[in-house]
């Protein structure tokens, strides 16, 4: 009970997407379904079918299961929670953006009084959440969703002490030598000021003397990549792939000593394409250094 | 209680290296049911030869036998090796079989040959005296129609071969060597270029980061593999349905030339095989290692093409420069897979083609071996289906 009456603290709102189970659906337009949301719910009733703004007029039908659609504006890490009073779960689904189907992106399950809960990263678009209760005797549940702000979260800043501890083993950048790699998003590791997820991807470059420094970098990921003076949370210069593209360049004076290379990925994973993988993204990278004249 | 225990250890067994077969091989294990033996499938004859060869050269082999597991048996084949007339002495680069399709042949002065299963190797007009170096099938231009093949050569030159066998040209908008054709769209080439072809013959360059040549394109685990001089490793991803290509950290400074079987990379001298994965979900791009069980006749020796029979014991055949030829078994279940074979042929290969009975080797000076595997009698599961749904009676079909 405490779960749940701390979600009531929550400022959260999620409205379901259609009247797939309430036994008295609001008349008029369908609400609509923002982050920060709470709600509670019982799957005692009927289910009817109704339109839905998630289905885009198909009937939501999901046996016994309520339906919520998702909006998200912004790419980020989100927190589902479902805290039921039967055994219940929870997932997340993504709707295809060329075909009429959906991907599981997340999923989990609680006895009652347990949360289950999702933690993923999520593109902008239109998502489902599907609450299942449609095998156990059917009461209440709350339901939250929020921005994910913990240390576990794919998108987030920076642990400092895990960038530290990649620095101490960076493998040298050489001026003129191309650098391979694979890259892996992680949560709390190194992330440019310019990119998004933060990974695991870091080369120390020393200068014997000012340089001017011009870095290229190409990866299976939309890189960004960033020059710091090492051991400070600094940033030299910072550049991103465009829209599109899979390169990135970076032109920027640098002073005698020792740098830290930083590179990682504006995209998390396609969901589809790597299926509850939490949008972790992988790929291999080279950076090419050279100096360039001033 | 001993005899159908044993029966039972057999048919687990059995089950079990028809599983592993069935993931590769696309065919299964037959096993008896309720005391009546399956009936045993026909055996799948080769392509008739043209009687050119006077001395055929044939070899035994049984590419699923295991020295591994405790496996009784396995089957055995003839192999039987024989020059084919090809009409030409251009080099010959590459060739295709594919089921219902013509065996084709292309090469060097813009040759192309097309077997006929009677009269033997015809030449075709295909327009051009540029060198050919791969032949691939290529995706149809017309929905519904099937068995168009596309061939890519020097100085960018592109045919597509229709179904009546009228060759056409197409621009590539590059005028580098190309050297290979992955799925019929993407081809690569001298100088680290990349095309990639649309159905509708339209080509656009791929960015590869690299000016190396490359000398092959395919599968590799789930991406797609370019490979070339300097160990050179582009790996392409489609995450998001295009071709997106890094190069890797080369694992030799050796010409890689094969890209094959999905986890082989082979080269002057060295095979590579993919390296066990520090993490997954989502896997990393596969590295890559010399692979252990090549075996010592791969150094020194260049492998040029190969190509893997999906019937025949997973056995795949290797070709590549001065007569060298590899057959290579089952190795899930083989300590040494790898067999050199001593064929009477010296010249370069370049080409080859396998699957289930039927393969042929192409290369220098006109050469075509036709490759026939004699006696394959393609396993059977017995099925029945409601007997079966009310729990099948397995039994030794010794008893």
């Amino acid at each position: 009970m405490q779960i749940l009456a701390s979600s009531l603290l929550l400022p959260l709102m999620l409205a379901r997407c259609g009247a797939a189970t309430r036994p008295s659906p609001p008349a008029g337009p369908e609400q609509a379904l923002q982050l920060g949301v709470s709600v509670w719910d019982d799957t005692s009733m009927p289910v009817r079918v109704a339109p839905s703004a998630c289905r885009q007029g198909e009937p939501a039908w999901l046996g016994a299961g309520h339906l919520y659609c998702f909006q998200v504006t912004e790419t980020a890490s989100y927190r589902f929670e479902l805290a039921p009073q039967f055994q219940g779960s929870i997932q997340v689904q993504e709707r295809d953006r060329e075909h009429p189907w959906d991907f599981g992106v997340g999923q989990a399950s609680a006895k009652p009084g347990e949360v289950a809960v999702v933690r993923v990263a999520l593109d902008p678009g239109l998502y489902q959440v599907v609450i299942d209760g449609s095998h156990w005797p059917k009461t209440g549940y709350w339901l939250q969703v929020d921005r994910d702000t913990s240390s576990s979260a794919l998108i987030g800043r920076e642990d400092r002490a895990r960038v530290a501890a990649l620095e101490a083993h960076a493998e040298p950048l050489r001026l003129g030598e191309r650098a391979f790699g694979v890259y892996r998003s992680t949560p709390g590791g190194a992330r440019t000021s310019c990119g998004l997820v933060g990974g695991d991807a870091v080369r120390r470059l020393t200068l014997d003397r000012p340089a001017r420094i011009r870095l290229r970098a190409a990866a299976h990921f939309p890189p960004a990549i960033e020059v710091r003076a090492l051991h400070e949370n600094r940033s030299l210069g910072c550049a991103g792939a465009v829209e599109g593209s899979h390169e990135a360049e970076l032109v920027v004076d640098l002073p005698a000593g020792e740098h830290l290379l930083v590179l990682d990925s504006l995209a998390i994973a396609r969901h589809h394409m790597h299926f509850e993988t939490n949008g972790i993204m992988t790929g291999a990278y080279v950076v090419d250094a050279a100096e360039v004249a001033p | 209680m001993k005899a159908p225990l044993l029966a039972l250890t057999a048919v687990l067994l059995t089950s079990a290296l028809g599983s592993l077969s069935c993931a590769a091989t696309r065919f299964t294990i037959a096993r008896p049911y309720r005391g009546t033996p399956c009936p045993p499938s026909e055996v799948i004859a080769p392509l008739p030869s043209l009687g050119h060869d006077p001395k055929p050269f044939e070899l035994e082999r049984s590419p699923d036998a295991s020295d591994r597991l405790p496996v009784r048996s396995a089957p055995s084949y003839t192999h039987r090796f024989e020059l084919e007339t090809s009409g030409t002495t251009a080099a010959l680069r590459a060739v295709t079989a594919d089921e219902g399709q013509p065996v084709l042949v292309v090469g060097d002065r813009g040759t192309a040959l097309v077997r006929d299963p009677k009269s033997g190797w015809k030449s075709e007009q295909t327009g051009t005296t540029e060198d050919l170096f791969a032949l691939s099938r290529a995706p149809s231009r017309i929905k519904g129609e099937a068995g168009s093949y596309l061939a890519v050569g020097s100085h960018g030159v592109a045919l597509v071969r229709s179904p009546e066998g009228a060759w056409q040209s197409e621009a590539t908008g590059t005028l580098a060597d190309l050297h290979a054709i992955w799925g019929g769209s993407l081809v690569v080439g001298d100088g680290g270029v990349m095309v990639a072809r649309s159905p509708e013959g339209s080509f656009r360059r791929v960015p590869t980061h690299t000016t190396a040549n490359l000398h092959a394109i395919g599968r590799c685990d789930t991406h797609i593999c370019a490979v070339g001089d300097g160990g050179v490793i582009v790996d392409c991803s489609f995450a998001t349905g295009e071709p997106v290509c890094v190069p890797r950290r080369p694992p030799t400074t050796a010409a890689l030339r094969v890209v094959s079987n999905e986890v082989f990379i082979l080269g002057e001298g060295v095979w590579l095989s993919i390296a066990p994965r520090s993490a997954s979900n989502p896997d990393p791009p596969p590295e890559w290692q010399p692979w252990r069980l090549a075996g010592p006749s791969v150094a020194g020796s260049d492998a040029r093409a190969a190509a893997r029979n999906h019937w025949v014991g997973a056995e795949m055949l290797v070709a590549g420069r001065r007569g060298a030829v590899w057959l290579v078994g089952n190795f899930t279940v083989m300590k040494h897979p790898v067999q050199r074979i001593d064929v009477p042929y010296t010249v370069d290969f370049h080409g080859v083609t396998y699957e289930r009975t039927d393969g042929f080797l192409v290369g220098d000076a006109g050469t075509i071996v036709k490759l026939g595997v004699m006696s394959f009698r393609p396993p059977t599961t017995c099925l029945a289906a409601t007997d079966a749904l009310a729990g099948p009676e397995l039994t030794d079909s010794r008893s």
